[in-house]
């Protein structure tokens, strides 16, 4: 997994925060939690249907203001509303398997082809460097 | 931006998740400045590392001890 830092716009503070990112070539959009989304005050607009591993997904699009390094990138995302039991650490008694660990999107963002296609092939080779 | 503190992260990771499993670790200056048990947001991690690291390359993780067994 390859993990990187970058910074998000929060319209609500007006400022930047920094987010640690997985980088995932397998992902057309950068994709953020609702449960962040909505205290960043990002706007969503329309819905968008993904496929998933094996139905679609409906999500919804959001324009991101990233700044990695000394670039500044307006990208698009999208919105996953993670049910609220996945936000924390699996307890004892859950009936589901699911892992131990909150949803990665807790604390992260992903970052797809949205993102990847707007840096050099520098920066993107220095990006895949870290999986060697 | 997190560079620096970043590229230590990345580095000693597997020790991170020796010593701080299942925490959220706010990195600054080559050491770990806080650990969090609780799980945070980014912008609540945020509001706490710029507390603590003002002015200063930070970032963060969560040191999960099996995630990356897990995402698809």
């Amino acid at each position: 997994m390859i993990l990187i830092d970058l910074e998000v716009y929060n319209n609500v503070k007006r400022l930047y925060e920094l987010f640690e990112a997985i980088v995932d070539t397998g992902a057309t959009f950068c994709v953020i939690g609702k449960h962040v989304s909505d205290k960043m005050g990002l706007v969503q607009v329309e819905k968008l249907h993904l496929w998933q591993v094996d139905s679609p997904l409906i999500l919804s699009r959001v324009n991101l203001k990233i700044r990695y390094k000394e670039g500044e990138y307006s990208v698009e995302g999208v919105v996953v509303d993670i049910n609220e039991g996945y936000l924390r650490p699996a307890t004892v008694n859950e009936i589901c398997k699911r892992p131990q660990a909150p949803h990665p999107l807790m604390s992260r963002i992903i970052l797809g082809k949205s993102f990847l296609d707007r840096l050099t092939e520098i920066q993107r080779k220095e990006i895949f460097a870290r999986l060697s | 931006m997190g560079l620096e503190a970043r590229e230590w992260i990345n580095r000693h990771l597997s020790e991170l998740r020796k010593s701080y499993p299942n925490k959220t670790v706010i990195v600054c200056e080559g050491m770990v400045v806080k650990a969090l048990g609780e799980v945070l947001d980014p912008v609540e991690i945020n509001e706490i590392a710029r507390k603590l690291c003002a002015g200063k390359d930070w970032s963060y993780t969560y040191v999960a001890e099996q995630e990356e067994e897990y995402i698809l």
